[in-house]
């Protein structure tokens, strides 16, 4: 058998919900957070999207080898690697060139970014001899000053995020998977979050992202998920769903936000309300998303769809069952 | 309303300096805050909601003095932090009539229609019955909006507002601060630049502590004019533009194409690649881009 790329195989995976999410605690404790989801990820940035609670995080949890699937198997390089499976050789061989950022983590509090980082390096069996290279890339790349000996107890919430980046990609990892790894970022340091996960999925690894700002996914991502209730709405480019949204994106100019006849913000049965914005001389100029074949009153001109109008698209017409209700 | 800010400074301790003469006129509408971690913009709210004193400087609120007048500002002030706490027991009903009460609504009845207003208008109206703590952190922040709505503000001040909400309720959000822009001034601190793009209609980028933008979104975009590239090269170059860390090019996105890179680049003039690189200037050059160049730039 031919592995010439590296690929991670979702087959069938179940899973209940992993709690991290207040409706998931409080209401539906016995629910399915991951309902039957195949994909092969293959080498490349897939951005895993969707709302609150539809089960990103036990998805990467499940890929991450942390949690085992009820049903279902990770297979990695044609070998069963979830922690369900038998061979826990196949499973230390997997973990060894994985980079895991969870949604939260505990970090030493008084060690430096420098040294945690580097400790990481070591527990994840970085060749010695370029080690510390490898740690001040890995950091320089997060936006960390190497030199900085500051304890992470006196770092900021997004410097402990960067910290925890910068170990995940170490190791220069051939699967990384990271939850949320922009939050609490400003705008130059999740550019530079997004080159660092350029360069590695560049370099061959299959890099899996969830995020909840689609404008941080835009352009980066090869691929794109979105789930909703533990099940994929959508798989595939991201060019891919805003051709599915096209022509059912439109803009229009209303003299003032009673006028633009929405019940705000989220617009009338027919149309969503994607952006509204005030513009100079006070009229308001709205986009919103429409269901296909939606007949337009003048006023509304066609406008090419983003990818997050795209997302709301999919999100609000895109499944017929949503669409009827 | 029309909010003034003259010369303002803050400093905490005697080397760290959060405002630097700031100077800024902001009128109704809604005015997006950007800027790197730590610029200074939650001390710029801050001072704006009257919860700290500037180290000098004056802001005026329709002409009446901030520091010196902080009831009358309060009276006319919503305001939304980047976190807060509520009454996990209690139901939105029961949290906007305590905060009412607190705020000064003395009426009853007044004060419980405007809460059934606020409540639908957050959309909030249909969970009134349950308690806070089983809200998910979209609702949390929509009662939070709602909380800083009681008393009809006429200034709103929301910081980071969108942290943990997920793609639709970010949408709604902004959504709703656009709408009700209005005659109020709405202020808001975030690090989407795509949100201030979609519904600001005029805004500011602070660096430690100096504002070194000001004007509408647009003007941003047009100050970025010949800034922003689209080259096609080799993977080679590409990996060289990305990894040297040529402090005079910076790469904010590439694609595939065939053998070759598209990669889209900010650069102060025409990147010079030699013969093998072909560069245009991108055509849609958006407000994220020019933010970056803006940053850039020194």
């Amino acid at each position: 058998m031919e592995t010439t790329r590296t690929e991670l195989v979702a087959s069938s995976l179940w899973a209940m919900g992993s709690g991290t999410h207040r409706q998931v605690r409080s209401k539906a404790k016995r629910a399915w957070a991951v309902c039957g989801i195949d994909h092969v990820f293959v080498a490349g940035v897939t951005a895993v999207v969707g709302p609150n609670g539809s089960g990103k995080t036990t998805l990467l949890r499940l890929l991450a080898t942390i949690r085992a699937p009820a049903r279902g198997e990770v297979v990695f390089e044609g070998r069963r690697v979830d922690t369900g499976g038998v061979s826990s050789a196949d499973i230390r061989r997997y973990r060894a060139c994985l980079g895991y950022l969870p949604q939260s983590f505990g970090l030493y509090p008084g060690m430096s970014s420098r040294q945690f980082v580097r400790y990481i390096g070591e527990l994840k069996a970085v060749d010695p001899r370029e080690l510390d290279e490898r740690v001040d890339r890995a950091l320089v790349m997060c936006g960390l000053d190497p030199a900085c000996n500051r304890t992470l107890s006196r770092r900021s919430e997004g410097e402990r995020r960067r910290t925890g980046l910068a170990a995940a990609v170490v190791a220069w990892p051939r699967v990384a998977i990271l939850d949320e790894p922009m939050r609490s970022s400003d705008p130059i340091e999740r550019l530079r979050c997004k080159g660092l996960l350029r360069a590695l999925a560049d370099a061959g690894a299959v890099c899996i992202v969830a995020s909840s700002a689609i404008s941080d996914v835009d352009g980066l991502c090869d691929r794109l998920l979105v789930l909703d209730g533990g099940r994929l709405a959508f798989a595939g480019a991201p060019h891919e769903l805003t051709a599915m949204a096209q022509g059912c994106v439109f803009t229009a100019e209303f003299p003032s936000a009673a006028a633009c006849g929405h019940q705000p913000p989220t617009g009338t049965v027919d149309t969503v309300i994607a952006s509204a914005s005030r513009r100079p001389g006070g009229t308001m100029r709205v986009r919103a998303v429409t269901p296909p074949g939606w007949t337009r009153s003048p006023e509304w001109v066609p406008a090419r769809p983003s990818l997050e109008e795209a997302y709301l698209w999919l999100r609000t017409f895109g499944a017929s069952s949503s669409y009827r209700d | 309303m029309h909010i003034e800010i003259r010369s303002l400074f803050k400093t905490y301790r005697p080397n760290t300096v959060a405002l630097s003469d700031v100077n800024l006129g902001i009128g109704a509408g809604m005015f997006g805050l950007l800027g790197p971690n730590g610029a200074g913009k939650t001390t710029l709210m801050r001072i704006l909601a009257t919860l700290i004193d500037p180290t000098s400087g004056t802001v005026s609120v329709d002409g009446i003095d901030v520091q010196h007048n902080k009831e009358a500002i309060r009276r006319q002030l919503g305001y939304l932090p980047q976190s807060f706490g509520l009454y996990p027991r209690l139901n939105p009903v029961e949290t906007l009539d305590y905060i009412g009460t607190l705020k000064g609504l003395p009426d009853p009845r007044e004060r419980r229609r405007r809460i059934h207003e606020i409540l639908e208008t957050v959309n909030l109206w249909e969970h009134r019955r349950r308690k806070v703590r089983e809200f998910s952190g979209g609702m949390l922040q929509r009662l939070g909006i709602a909380q800083a709505l009681l008393g009809d503000p006429r200034l709103l001040i929301v910081d980071e507002p969108t942290a943990g909400l997920d793609p639709e309720e970010r949408i709604r959000f902004r959504n709703l601060l656009a709408m009700m822009s209005g005659e109020r001034v709405v202020l808001l601190s975030t690090h989407i630049v795509a949100d201030v793009e979609s519904s600001c209609s005029d805004m500011a980028v602070i660096r430690k502590g100096r504002v070194i933008f000001r004007g509408a979104p647009e003007d941003l975009v047009r100050a970025a004019d010949g800034k922003v590239w689209q080259v096609r090269c080799s993977r080679s170059m590409f990996e060289r533009l990305r990894d040297a860390g040529e402090r005079t090019i910076t790469v904010i996105g590439a694609k595939d194409s065939g053998d070759m890179v598209e990669v889209r680049v900010v650069c102060a003039g025409r990147p010079a690649l030699g013969e093998s690189a072909s560069v245009s200037a991108a055509p849609d050059a958006t407000l994220e881009d020019a933010y970056i160049a803006l940053m850039e730039a020194v």
